[in-house]
Parts: C-alpha cells; sequence; structure tokens
C-alpha cells in the first residue's frame, strides 16, 4: 500500500497535512481569539479593565443624578485621581463603578467605604471589587481575627480587608493570586465548625453547653493536637433563625385566631389526619363548608376550616360532618363536628367593651348629680331636725304644763302636737312611736357618717370621671379595627402554607459553636456522643467551613471566557478535521481502496482490524487533530490529549471506512489512467483529484496539475 | 511476441483465469472469444497488470511483465494500447487532452503530443472533435476516441477489451471498421476480446476460444469454424451460419 505514495505523492500529502495542520490552528484559534475578543471587549465596556475599579456603589435609579454628583464630589475632595464610570441599570437599580487611586486602595479606606459614601443619595449599598483579590465567604465571627493574621502573613498578600461577613484577601499581584489562594485554602482547611443545634423550646446555656462540650472533644481526641474553642455567636446566621421562630408564632397565632372545630366521630367510623369533612348545617351564602382533620385525640378530632364560612356565632355551632368525596361531592355521615367562632367572639367582646365604656361614662356623669341631691338632701335633713329637736322641747313643755293644770292646751296646740307625732313617724321611717320616742330614733341617725359615706362615692365617681375613656375606647377602637381580617378557609390555607414551609426547613433552636483547629471531626459520629453525654436526644451536629474561598465574580468570568475560548478553540480543531478528513483525505483514501480491491481479497473479520488501510487512515486522522487541537490551545472538559488522539485515530478510522461514500472515485477512469502508464502521483494530480470535492487538496494540487 | 504460461486468477472462490497458455506472435492478430464470465478480460487485463494474476507468467518482448514494478511496469504500459469496453475517457478533459495527456506526462513535448493526438484523431475521423468533451460524443465517437489514445503511442501492442460490447448495434459498424483498418494498415500486434464473429473471421490471424479459465480450441478462423472440436466453437459457428 505505501507503494502508493513513493514515486512522489508522499510530498504532496506531507505538504497538504502541514498546511492543513496550520490552516486548521489559525482557523479555530483565530475564532476562538474573536469570540474571546468581543465578550472581552463588551465586559471591559460593561464592568472595566481588571484591576480599573474597586467598588460597586448600587444607587436607587431616580437618584442617579443627584448621587454621580455626590460621588463626583467625593472624589475629588478624598480620592483625587479616582474613576467615576456608570454601567448598568438593573430593577430600578443603577450600578456606579468607583475606582480608588492606587494609593488609596488601604485597608483603613475599604473598611470605610461606609464612612466616605454612606451619604450618597440613593445608596442601596455597595461590593467591593478590588483587584487582584480573593474572596472568602461567611468566616465565623469566632475565628475572623484570627484567619486574618494568619492570611496577612502569607507571602504575596497585601492585606486583608473584613467586608461584612466576607474577607477579602488582597494580592500584591494578579499572577501571584493562585499561590494566594491555594494558602488560603490550606489555611480554611485546618479549621472547622461544628455546630449543635438544639430543638426549639430548650433553653440552653451556650457557655456552659459549649464548655462540657469542649471537654468531650478533647477527651474524645486527645494527642490528636487539635486546638477547640466555643465561638458560639448570637449573630451568626441569626436572620433566618428570627424569621422562622416568627413564622411559628404566626402560625400558632393564626390557629388560635380560626373557628374551633371539634369532631366527634360517630361509632365505628374512623378519621385520618389530612382527611376532609364538608359539613351540613347553617354557613354563610356562598361555598360549602369543608373542614381538614388536623389531629386525632382519642375518640375525638380536630380540625381547620379550609373552604367556606360558619354562621357567626358566640356560641358553639353544630354540623352534621360527612366525608369530602372527590370535587366536592358529599360521603358518608362521620359524625358530629362543633364549631366556636372564636374570632366572632373575639368581635363581640370588643364591641360590648366598647358599648360599656360609653355607658360607664354616662353613668358616672348621673352618679355625680345623684350625690350632689343626696347631700342637699341630707343638710335639709339635718336642719330640719333640729328644729324636730326645738318642738319637741315646746311640746314637752307643754305636755308638762297641761299635766301639772298649770296650762290648758288650746285646741290648735293639741291639733299642732298630733301633726308633729305624724310628721316625725314619717321621718323616722315607719317605726310607729309616741312622739318622743319618734323623734329619739331620728336624732339616733349618724348624719356626719352618712355624709363622710356620700363624700367618698363622690370621690369614686370623680376618679372614674378622670379616667380618660375615650382614649380607651380609641385604642379599643383601634385593636378592633387591626384585627387580621380574614375569613376561616383563609387563615387554614395560611396554616398549611407556613407548614409546608417550617416542613422544609429545621426548626432554629439555641446553637453552640465550636472552632476546631487541626485534625477535622466527624459530626455524624459526633452527634451520638454529644446527645448521650449531654443528655439531649434531640441534639444534632452540623459541621461547616471557617470560611470559604469564592472565586470574584469578574474573575470568575474572565476564566470562563478562557475556558469558552479553549472550548470553542477545541470544538473548531475537531469539526476542521472532520471537514478536512472528508474533503481530502477521503478522496486519498478511497484510491486506495479501489487501487487494493483490483490486486487482492479484501480482509475479513478481525483482520479488518489490523487492515493497513484502517491503521494509515486513524494515523492521519490521530495526527491532524491532536495537531490542531495542541495548536489551536483547545480545552474541552475531560478531554486530555489522549482523548484527543483516540478521537483523532478513530475519525480517520471512519473516515476510511466510508470514504467512497464521502468522495468516490470514477474507477474507470483510474484505470484507464494505470492502463496508459501514469505514475500514481500522476494518476492522483491528473485524474482523482481534479475532480474530487473542492478542499484544500484540491486547491494545492492546481498549482501542479498540468491538465 | 507475447507468451502466457500457465496463468492462474481467481477471485475469491471464483476461479477466472486455471492454467492458461497463449502465445502471440509479432504483428499476429488474435481474437478471443467465448461466454461471458470465461476470463477473457481478466486474461488481457492481466498482461498489462491492472489485474493481478495469482500464478504464471507473461513474457511481452522479452520482458518478464510480472515482474516489472514502478516506472518499469509504467513505461511498460506505455507500449501496450489498451481500449476498454467503456471507453474510459477521462470526463474533465476535451477529446484532444484525452489523447495526449498522458503523452505530456510521460515527457513528451507539449507540441509534440498535440500533433501526434490530431493524428490520431484523424486516423479515427474525430480531428474535428477534438475540443469537444467525451460527454459531448456518441457511444461510439467515444470508442473511437480511446482507440486514438491507445493508438497514439504506437504501441507494439493493442489489447482489446470488447471495444463494441457496450455500444448499439447501429454503431458497433463504425468502430469494427476502424478496427479492421487498423489491423491491416498498422500491423501491430492486437489481442481481440469480442463476440463479433463476423470481425474475427475477416480480420484475425487466430482465433482461440476460452472456456471456465481455459482455452478450449484455438486456430485459424476459416479452420476453428469449419471443423469446431469445441462446444464454444460449435456455438460461434452457428452464430455465424445465422
Amino acid at each position: 500500500m505505501l507503494d502508493f505514495f513513493r514515486d512522489g505523492f508522499y510530498k504532496d500529502l506531507a505538504l497538504l497535512l502541514v498546511i492543513t495542520i496550520l490552516l486548521g490552528a489559525a482557523f479555530s484559534q483565530g475564532i476562538a481569539w474573536a469570540i474571546d475578543a468581543y465578550f472581552g471587549d463588551t465586559l471591559d465596556q460593561m464592568l472595566g479593565e481588571y484591576g480599573e475599579y474597586d467598588l460597586i456603589l448600587h444607587i436607587r435609579e431616580e437618584a442617579k443624578e443627584a448621587a454621580l454628583r455626590e460621588l463626583q464630589r467625593i472624589g475629588e475632595q478624598s480620592f483625587p485621581g479616582y474613576k467615576l464610570n456608570e454601567t448598568l441599570t438593573i430593577a430600578g437599580q443603577a450600578n456606579v463603578f468607583f475606582g480608588l487611586p492606587p494609593d488609596c486602595r488601604t485597608r483603613e479606606v475599604l473598611e470605610s467605604i461606609t464612612s466616605y459614601f454612606g451619604a450618597v443619595p440613593g445608596l442601596n449599598g455597595y461590593t467591593l471589587i478590588v483587584q487582584p483579590s480573593v474572596l472568602i465567604r461567611g468566616v465565623h465571627p469566632g475565628v475572623r481575627e484570627e484567619l486574618r493574621a494568619l492570611i496577612e502573613a502569607l507571602p504575596g498578600v497585601r492585606f486583608t480587608v473584613k467586608d461584612g461577613n466576607n474577607l477579602v484577601v488582597l494580592a500584591d499581584g494578579e499572577g501571584r493570586l493562585g499561590q494566594v489562594k491555594t494558602a488560603v485554602e490550606q489555611i480554611l482547611e485546618q479549621y472547622q465548625i461544628l455546630e449543635l443545634r438544639f430543638p426549639m423550646g430548650f433553653e440552653v446555656d451556650t457557655q456552659e453547653v459549649g464548655s462540657r462540650a469542649l471537654e468531650i472533644l478533647r477527651a474524645r481526641n486527645q494527642g490528636a493536637g487539635s486546638r477547640y474553642a466555643n465561638v458560639t455567636s448570637a449573630q451568626y446566621g441569626e436572620d433566618l433563625d428570627v424569621f422562622l421562630k416568627t413564622l411559628v408564632e404566626m402560625r400558632d397565632f393564626l390557629g388560635s385566631y380560626a373557628s374551633k372545630v371539634r369532631i366527634t366521630p360517630s361509632e365505628g367510623v374512623q378519621l385520618a389526619v389530612g382527611e376532609r369533612l364538608v359539613l351540613e348545617g347553617p354557613v354563610e351564602a356562598g361555598q360549602d363548608l369543608i373542614v381538614e382533620v388536623t389531629g386525632l385525640f382519642g375518640s375525638l378530632a380536630e380540625g381547620m376550616i379550609v373552604q367556606g364560612s360558619p354562621v357567626q356565632s358566640t356560641d358553639r355551632v353544630l354540623y352534621q360532618g360527612f366525608r369530602l368525596q372527590g370535587e366536592g361531592e358529599r360521603g358518608a355521615f362521620v359524625g358530629e363536628v362543633e364549631i366556636e367562632n372564636e374570632r366572632y367572639r373575639l368581635a363581640y367582646a370588643v364591641d360590648e367593651s366598647l358599648r360599656l365604656l360609653a355607658e360607664l361614662e354616662e353613668l358616672a356623669v348621673q352618679a355625680s348629680a345623684a350625690v350632689d341631691n343626696a347631700e342637699g338632701v341630707l343638710t335639709t335633713f339635718q336642719e330640719a331636725l333640729l328644729q324636730l329637736e326645738v318642738l319637741q322641747v315646746q311640746m314637752r313643755q307643754l305636755n308638762e304644763g297641761i299635766a301639772k293644770g298649770d296650762a290648758k292646751p288650746s285646741g290648735e296646740q293639741f291639733l299642732v302636737t298630733l301633726l308633729l307625732n305624724g310628721l316625725l313617724q314619717t321621718l323616722a321611717q315607719g317605726i310607729v312611736h309616741s312622739g318622743e320616742e319618734s323623734l329619739d330614733s331620728l336624732e339616733n341617725l349618724d348624719i356626719e357618717e352618712m355624709r363622710r359615706s356620700l363624700d367618698g362615692i363622690s370621690k369614686q365617681i370623680a376618679n372614674v370621671q378622670q379616667i380618660d375613656v375615650a382614649a380607651i375606647m380609641e385604642q379599643i377602637g383601634f385593636v378592633r379595627d387591626t384585627l387580621p381580617d380574614l375569613s376561616d378557609a383563609e387563615i387554614g390555607q395560611s396554616i398549611r402554607l407556613i407548614n409546608t414551609y417550617l416542613g422544609g426547613q429545621v426548626i432554629p433552636g439555641e446553637r453552640v459553636q465550636l472552632l476546631i483547629q487541626g485534625e477535622p471531626v466527624n459530626e455524624k459520629e459526633l452527634e451520638k456522643v454529644f446527645q448521650a453525654e449531654l443528655e439531649n436526644p434531640y441534639l444534632h451536629t452540623y459541621s461547616t467551613s471557617a470560611g470559604m474561598v469564592s472565586p470574584d465574580a469578574r474573575g470568575e468570568i474572565f476564566r470562563i471566557l478562557k475556558e469558552v475560548r479553549s472550548i470553542v478553540a477545541g470544538l473548531l480543531a475537531i469539526i476542521f478535521t472532520m471537514i478536512a478528513l472528508v474533503l481530502d483525505h477521503a478522496t486519498i483514501f478511497s484510491t486506495l481502496k479501489h487501487l487494493r480491491a483490483g490486486r487482492r481479497a479484501a480482509a475479513r473479520g478481525w483482520r479488518r482490524l489490523v487492515d493497513p488501510l484502517l491503521l494509515l487512515g486513524g494515523g492521519v486522522g490521530c495526527t491532524l487533530l491532536s495537531s490542531i487541537y495542541h495548536l489551536a490551545r483547545g480545552g474541552i472538559p475531560l478531554v486530555n490529549p489522549a482523548v484527543v488522539a483516540v478521537l483523532g485515530f478513530a475519525l480517520g478510522v471512519l473516515l476510511v471506512l466510508l470514504a467512497e461514500r464521502f468522495s468516490p472515485v470514477d474507477g474507470m477512469e483510474l484505470m484507464a489512467a494505470q492502463a496508459l502508464g501514469l505514475s500514481n502521483v500522476q494518476i492522483m494530480r491528473e485524474v482523482v483529484i481534479p475532480p474530487s470535492r473542492p478542499g484544500l487538496m484540491n486547491m494545492l494540487n492546481r498549482l501542479k496539475q498540468q491538465f | 511476441m507475447l507468451q502466457i504460461r500457465d496463468l492462474y486468477k481467481s477471485y475469491g472462490k471464483t476461479t477466472a483465469l486455471d492454467g492458461v497458455d497463449l502465445h502471440v506472435a509479432r504483428g499476429e492478430t488474435v481474437v478471443i472469444m467465448g461466454p461471458s464470465g470465461c476470463g477473457k478480460s481478466t486474461l488481457i487485463r492481466c498482461v498489462n497488470r491492472l489485474t493481478e494474476p495469482d500464478g504464471g507468467s507473461i513474457i511481452l518482448g522479452g520482458q518478464d511483465v510480472l515482474a516489472l514494478q514502478g516506472p518499469e511496469l509504467q513505461a511498460f504500459r506505455r507500449k501496450v494500447g489498451f481500449v476498454f469496453q467503456h471507453f474510459n475517457l477521462i470526463a474533465r478533459l476535451t477529446v484532444l487532452d484525452n489523447v495526449m495527456f498522458h503523452l505530456v506526462l510521460a515527457g513528451m513535448d507539449r507540441e509534440e503530443a498535440r500533433a501526434r493526438a490530431l493524428l490520431a484523431l484523424d486516423r479515427v475521423g474525430l480531428k474535428a472533435a477534438a475540443d469537444r468533451r467525451p460527454a459531448q460524443l456518441s457511444g461510439g465517437q467515444q470508442q473511437r476516441v480511446g482507440i486514438a489514445r491507445a493508438l497514439v503511442t504506437n504501441p507494439e501492442i493493442m489489447l482489446w477489451d470488447e471495444p463494441t460490447a457496450s455500444l448499439d448495434p447501429i454503431l458497433v459498424g463504425e468502430v469494427l471498421e476502424v478496427m479492421e483498418e487498423l489491423v491491416k494498415e498498422t500491423g501491430t500486434t492486437m489481442v481481440i476480446v469480442t463476440h463479433e464473429v463476423s470481425f474475427a473471421l475477416r480480420a484475425a490471424h487466430r482465433i482461440v476460444f476460452m472456456d471456465r479459465g481455459k482455452v478450449v480450441e484455438e486456430g485459424e478462423p476459416q479452420e476453428v469454424f469449419a471443423q469446431p472440436r469445441s462446444e464454444i466453437a460449435r456455438l460461434y459457428r452457428k452464430l455465424l451460419m445465422n
């Protein structure tokens, strides 16, 4: 087979291979470079050159103009030589790049951004993009200063900047970034935060539990040379905890605010949690009243209204419960359902309170007037008693005179005496006595005590009147107005939603955070130990890193661009190789196969695997693809040089197998050329290649072709 | 001139040539006849190594043909004219280029090659069609171009592989006419594979009958047709009589 190439065609083939490789590499790398350059330029316009800006200020769109003026003022005043560039506005938020002059890129300045820019109108926050840097996210506050000291001692590190929970490590130069990143990761690997979480409701003394936990750790890992410390931080990850706790409280509030549903199943009826019942009884107009079983307690069950509204009543209302089947269809009777509308009761009570207060205010006024009247009556009564005493003396004297005979009462005197006795009897509250006895009983009345009582009542009424009933009524009215205007169905759905969310969350309770430096520990193994030693089977342990190195967004984008360039170059190299094989080399292999067919029988079976033509095709494919891929700096993930070589070989073999389909050769012309005594190279140049597919070989051949 | 001895060729399990012996004298015209698949075409393709025989020997003009390789083989092939059944012209070249291109590629001056090609075309009556493409010609004309292409090198021997088999019966005559003229005028040694019995009777010095890869009978035309010894010869004789 190699004889075919000996008479000169090998030179053509070698030239073709070299030019194909060079052209393929140039093509693949050129296209990839163009893509890289285009996206790079676009990014530069959006994000600036690498290291050109140090922070992005996020500003509300409406305050952008004022903010830019203020930023210019700050720049001129505090950072002469600053750079300012307004870039994308996204979702009503303008993003402004601010570049500090090199001498201002210090830790002091970068940690005081808020003090410099805090007064910028519309400022929503900022993002540090100072370069070259390594960003460590989520640095635990308990270990931050220790980490800073260690990282700042690393070669190639200028300083570190605290940015919220993050730590930004500034490198000496872009070239040292990789080295710094590796060193930082090695430091972080030495630290582990072990968190002990207790369920909600457990009150834990974090210091005491932390100390005990440390003792357990030290006892277990003696000789490991590790360092342990209690670094429990209340602020660490607190936001979510607070939110979850609030959700739990809200769910409980909604639960107590909803109507209470008690189900008494009939004999033999089994209910299940989550089952729905449709109720028959007094309901508000609208949808059917449907409740969902939320709990089973012996023979009773509790539920929650998920559709419709019960009739508003302060009393318990009785319903007939039926199973809900399919789309609102009523199934078998399951029992009686009792609904207490707590929400209505509360509203009713508030309304009654307001009415009571209004009545109380009126009552106080009337009571005050009544006391005043009573005091006047008492004074008049007291004066009347005095006059009666005088009359009594006069009557006694008259009676004594009559008795002695010194005096003889006239008819008028007798009549007055009778009248006075009757009056005194009346004043003595119906006590029928003789005239003297009645007057005595009146004298025995404690008028002063009565007056003191009236004074006391008067003071109490005055105190009541001093109460700001109007304010109380206003606030109770406010409370009434602010009570959630929710139906039972809405409450039920809200509770279900909250439960769904909480179902996917760990409800936080107290937590203890331990720092482990040195030999890492297995938190799942330790969980059992802590559960036993701390006598709390509900305790859980979690392990986190003290911080995580995160590639900065810009660096990541540029890295991805480089990767994309390599991937594009790699893919183009493969495509170019395939095109070259089909357009050029298929013709050669098609000719070789045709010539061979006239000489000997084709190999069959396993012998085809060692067919020299297949090996030659594989070799050509391997050479082409490997060379083009390498020269074009292709880099497809998971595709190493060996894979590229194998892929090239496979493409070459495939080409040989399908050569006649890709580029058929006219066998008659070929035979005629042989019969006319043409050499192989002449056959290729004059007969085979000219009518072949228009590839590089065809183009190069025109330089040598005579006919 | 040509001595073929004990020539073998098989395609897989099919035997095409089964110990063929053939001797052709210089200036002799030998017609090979036989049924399809009897090995006639394989035999003459082996002569210029278009097909590689499995065994035997071929001596042409004192040269061991089967020992030739590379440039020697190519030089040998230039001394052997070959006319194909399907003409085998280069479709993209003009008639003139088809006839002269191998002369130029063999090192001949282009003008001289052109002159010789035109002469050859004139000989087959196609000088006027020199600038046409093969596709613009009839089958008979294309075959005459093929003959001119074989003639142009003044070959020592011409091998004809059923030159009229692909032609319409109407066009066969013009080709046979040219062939007869060549036989009579050039005196070139010719080995012609054909089924044209009357042509063989008129033009051949000797007829060789083949069957199943073997030479079954040979002799002068009048002799073999007058007293055929083989079944194949008798069949051809019947054909002639009809």
